[in-house]
């Protein structure tokens, strides 16, 4: 055992853990917002505004028996969650919080993790099916039929921003945008645009997320692969949703909206390119992680907003339309790069036509929004902590 | 336009060599006796006669008719089967009465003509102890399927358990009760 | 208990082939339906066939109202739909009055005719709200649950309890309302036309919403007068029948209000979106029937003299009443001389729209099935009372 060794160790062993509580407050949060949204309030009697809550159900399902179902097939049964688990947590590797801060440089950066996105796959299938329950396998079946589907738009989105970066490097990804927005890669182009939805509906799909839940659907199929499970094994599921969901916001954030550079240059002079003073490191990070918990902000508004899909129109949703858009736009990507240089008058014209665009979505939805209240005569409570 | 007499009238035109009767004349609900085996034939014409057009069942009920005699015990009637059903057009409404015998009622079944007959024939089966004959699924539909006996019959008499499971409890009243 | 040996056994039924899997969609659902089965034989996501298995809430009413003098049963009444109490007992109080020959107050009916209203606005907003719960989106259940807390306030002033009302009494009503309450109504409905605003604009025209619902579980009109439909199911089919219009009782013939049909806005005529939003119109049509009741209401006695021992000529009576639901109809028979019902039959719509699953369910996929279940609107207690 190396040095070397023991500091890895120690980075995964802390990553672990920042991804455990991480994902044990996102659960409590969602749950305020949830609340707020459906005119209640959430948990608030466990800590500070309900903070702590996670630690209350993490001691509750610890306490419980553990029950296996009779005829289902144990070794499988028990390893299930760890596989989905894990599938998630090895995605954290090479994302950059920031810069320089993550776990190992890889050059395979955004391959790495489209690949470890499927072992979430097996963990599913094993579940549903050694759970020994129609419903459950009706769900692991439906599960993987969606998460497999859903990854061939992802890597398309995900090329799109390879060929624009010219690169798999998560480092070199964040480097080739900028910090302000007009850099950014989800304003460059249409095609980049159109990319970033096409990611992220199909990261929604991934994560199990609401349009997309039919796998967990309540209703129909009493939680799916979820239901034979009980205790710390339930947890170690949810654990993993809900770490999913800072997986991809993180991943949005990196790969279209420039995560983690800040805005050295305008501050003051760097001694050498990419190596910027602590202080901005450490504003990047913040920087990162305010841009990621936007996203997942914005994923549970839309779960708690919009129905489910049916799985048929799910797959139609992903084969009749997102992969043949997601292939017109790599091939539109490949042909913009090659007639449009970098930084010439168009494509800076380009950028700063989308990016106003962008905002001004932004300024209509918010005057949308008023006019609304102001139809509805609603009261608008300021205070989320009542 | 509901339950007027004038259509029952004319249905007991419409079924002319078969007998009916109308009774309760004066009251809100005028209803036309047939017999039993007449039952189809005039479900067939309710149906299908364009004068009527009665596609909707309103209700199929049965009663299990009793009488006291002098001595205070109780003498069954029979099951009387009450069909109410309504016109598509302006939604008027007629009402036929079949009585019938005490041991093995039995009748024919209506739900080839109507889909929603079969549930309701299926509830007086299941209640009543009436055999709908050449029905599509007559099981019960309340009760389990093992349950003996037909509860809403005047004579019924409970077991005293089912499936091993006592239907009467003991009152614990009893225990402190002062006589 | 059905068993599949039973299944099969009585019921002519194909054995089962490769691909098909016997799924029990039992008796404990997360849709808020009450216990019913759902006996599923699925090829993959296709329901090729169904058996539903009801009987789980019999609590035989009918044999105990044998028993019991009239106007003991009124309580009874309520316990058949829960969400719709007040409609059960008017319908039941009608019937017994129609057959007695009482008479009724002229405020007691206008009472009567409010506390309905409020009620119907009351269950649809359940059968909407459980619709879109069951389609996916939590959040519109959630706020038609709170907008029940309002009405259920009123009732509460107006009846006495939120639920299981008990409030119809033959020839009259059990109390009076204090005197702030029509403001009190009035606030309310001016609050309710924004909150349907809302709604609509939160889930009705959402595409994915539309999406699951159009086309699913086509009923034609004339296939939903042989299932027996009635109610808000049978318009939204396209055919017209409300019992309001069509038998009127109560002071409806002096109400305006329209009767909202099912036109096929987003599919075709009589599919799950129809019952939707047919549902949806008329609440706003029972606040306008409650803005011209609340016009029109006087001072006056809300109770006239019933005898003591209340006994109906000899001879059966049919009456039927509109609750949310359908037809709710009420077969008295009376011999004449004892002071119970001989037997009470209560035909209820809920019964009627679980004729017609065996046919629909064929060939649908498993999401529909739950959303074509829930776009009919049944509870449980109504179908087997």
């Amino acid at each position: 055992m190396t040095t070397e060794n023991i500091y890895m160790l120690v980075y995964g062993v802390i990553y672990l853990l920042l991804l455990a509580v991480t994902a044990g407050i996102l659960t409590v949060v969602e749950r305020r917002i949830a609340g707020r949204m459906q005119s209640r309030i959430g948990p608030n009697r466990v800590g500070p505004q309900g903070a702590i809550q996670f630690v209350a159900d993490v001691i509750k399902a610890l306490q419980k028996e553990d029950i296996i179902p009779t005829d289902a097939y144990g070794f499988l049964f028990k390893i299930a969650p760890y596989l989905v688990f894990m599938g998630v947590f090895l995605t954290l590797v090479p994302i950059p919080f920031g810069a320089y801060v993550l776990m190992e440089d890889l050059d395979l950066g955004i391959y790495y993790v489209l690949a470890m996105s499927s072992y979430v796959v097996i963990g599913l299938m094993i579940g549903g099916w050694a759970s020994n329950n129609k419903w459950s396998l009706l769900g692991g079946m439906r599960s993987a039929a969606q998460k497999i589907s859903y990854e061939i738009p992802a890597a398309l989105a995900v090329f799109i921003v390879v060929a624009m970066a010219g690169s798999m490097n998560f480092q070199k990804i964040v480097l080739a945008q900028g910090a302000s927005p007009v850099d950014w890669f989800v304003f460059r182009n249409p095609f980049t645009f159109i990319a970033f939805n096409i990611f992220f509906i199909a990261a929604l799909a991934e994560g199990n997320r609401v349009p997309f839940d039919i796998p967990e659907a309540e209703s129909e199929l009493v939680s799916g692969y979820n239901t034979e499970y009980s205790g710390m094994r339930f947890l170690f599921f949810f654990l993993a949703e809900w770490g999913n969901l800072v997986v991809i916001g993180a991943l949005v954030t990196c790969l279209f909206f420039g995560g983690g550079t800040f805005w050295y240059e305008w501050v003051v002079s760097i001694p050498a390119p990419g190596r910027e003073p602590l202080q901005f490191e450490v504003l990047g990070f913040f920087w990162f992680l305010f841009k990621t918990f936007f996203f997942v902000f914005v994923i549970i508004w839309i779960r708690w907003t919009l129905p489910r899909l049916r799985i048929d129109q799910l797959m139609d949703v992903c084969w009749k339309y997102m992969v043949p858009i997601g292939l017109f736009s790599s091939l539109g990507i490949v042909i913009w790069m090659y007639v449009i240089p970098e930084n010439s008058g168009i494509d800076r014209v380009v950028r700063i036509v989308m990016t106003s665009l962008g905002a001004l979505s932004v300024v209509y939805f918010h005057y949308r929004v008023y006019r609304n209240m102001k139809v509805t005569k609603a009261v608008f409570y300021a205070n989320p902590f009542v | 336009m509901n339950f007027s007499i004038t259509l029952l009238e004319k249905l007991a035109q419409e079924m002319a060599p078969s007998t009916s009767e109308i009774i309760q004349r004066e009251s809100k609900m005028p209803i036309l006796k047939i017999d039993a085996k007449d039952l189809r034939k005039v479900m067939l014409i309710l149906r299908d006669n364009p004068v009527f057009e009665m596609k909707y069942i309103n209700n199929i009920s049965g009663v299990h008719l009793t009488a006291i005699k002098e001595d205070g015990t109780l003498d069954l009637k029979g099951v009387e089967v009450l069909y109410v059903l309504s016109s598509k057009l302006d939604f008027s409404t007629i009402a036929i009465r079949v009585d019938l015998p005490e041991v093995n009622p039995e009748i024919d079944t209506i739900d080839d003509l109507f889909v929603s007959a079969n549930w309701f024939e299926r509830e007086i089966y299941d209640l009543l102890g009436v055999n709908f004959i050449n029905s599509q699924d007559l099981r019960r539909i309340m009760l389990p399927d093992d349950w003996q006996g037909h509860p809403l019959r005047r004579d019924y008499k409970e077991n005293a358990s089912y499936n091993g499971m006592p239907t009467t409890r003991p009152n614990e009243l009893d225990a402190i009760r002062v006589e | 208990m059905i068993t599949e040996k039973d299944v099969q056994s009585r019921v002519e039924i194909t054995p089962l082939n490769g691909n098909e899997i016997l799924v029990n969609m039992g008796p404990h659902h997360p849709s808020t339906h009450g216990v019913i089965r759902f006996i599923l034989y699925l090829d993959g996501e296709i329901c090729v066939r169904a058996v539903p298995d009801v009987g789980y809430l019999h609590r035989s009413i009918e044999k105990i109202a044998e028993g019991m003098p009239y106007s003991f049963f009124m309580p009874y009444t309520d316990r058949v739909d829960y969400v719709a109490a007040v409609n059960c007992n008017l319908g039941y109080a009608l019937a017994v009055e129609q057959a007695a020959g009482l008479e009724v107050p002229e405020r007691a009916t206008w009472l009567r005719m409010l506390g309905s209203e409020l009620n119907r606005i009351n269950s649809h907003l359940i059968g909407v709200g459980a619709l879109a719960m069951d389609v996916g989106a939590t959040t519109p259940f959630v706020h038609a649950i709170r907008e029940r807390e309002y009405i259920m306030d009123l009732l509460e002033i107006q009846t006495g309890t939120r639920m299981n009302n008990n409030y119809v009494r033959f020839s009259g009503v059990c109390q009076d309302v204090p005197q702030d309450f029509f403001s009190k109504t009035e606030k309310f409905l001016n609050h309710f036309d924004l909150f349907l605003g809302e709604f609509d604009r939160l889930i009705s025209t959402n595409k994915i919403f539309v999406e699951r619902l159009k086309n699913v579980g086509i009923v034609t009109g004339d296939q939903a007068l042989s299932y027996s439909f009635s109610g808000p199911n049978l318009r939204a089919s396209g055919i017209g029948h409300d019992l309001r219009r069509l038998d009127p009782y109560c002071f409806y013939p002096d109400m305006d209000f329209d009767i909202p049909q099912g036109v096929g806005i987003k599919g075709t005529v009589g599919d799950s979106y129809d019952r939707y939003i047919v549902r949806i119109e008329e609440m706003v049509e029972s606040v306008k029937i409650i803005r011209q009741i609340l016009s029109k209401i006087k001072e006056g006695p809300i109770q006239s003299k019933v005898p003591k021992k209340l006994v109906l000529p000899e001879g059966e009576t049919y009456h039927r009443t509109e609750a949310p639901r359908g037809e709710l109809g009420f077969h008295i028979v009376s011999d004449g001389k004892s002071t119970s019902p001989y037997r009470i039959k209560i035909r209820t719509g809920s019964f009627a729209s679980m004729t017609s699953l065996a046919e629909v369910f064929k060939g649908m996929m498993v999401a529909d099935v739950v959303a074509y279940f829930a776009s009919l609107d049944v509870v449980a207690p109504e179908v087997d009372r």
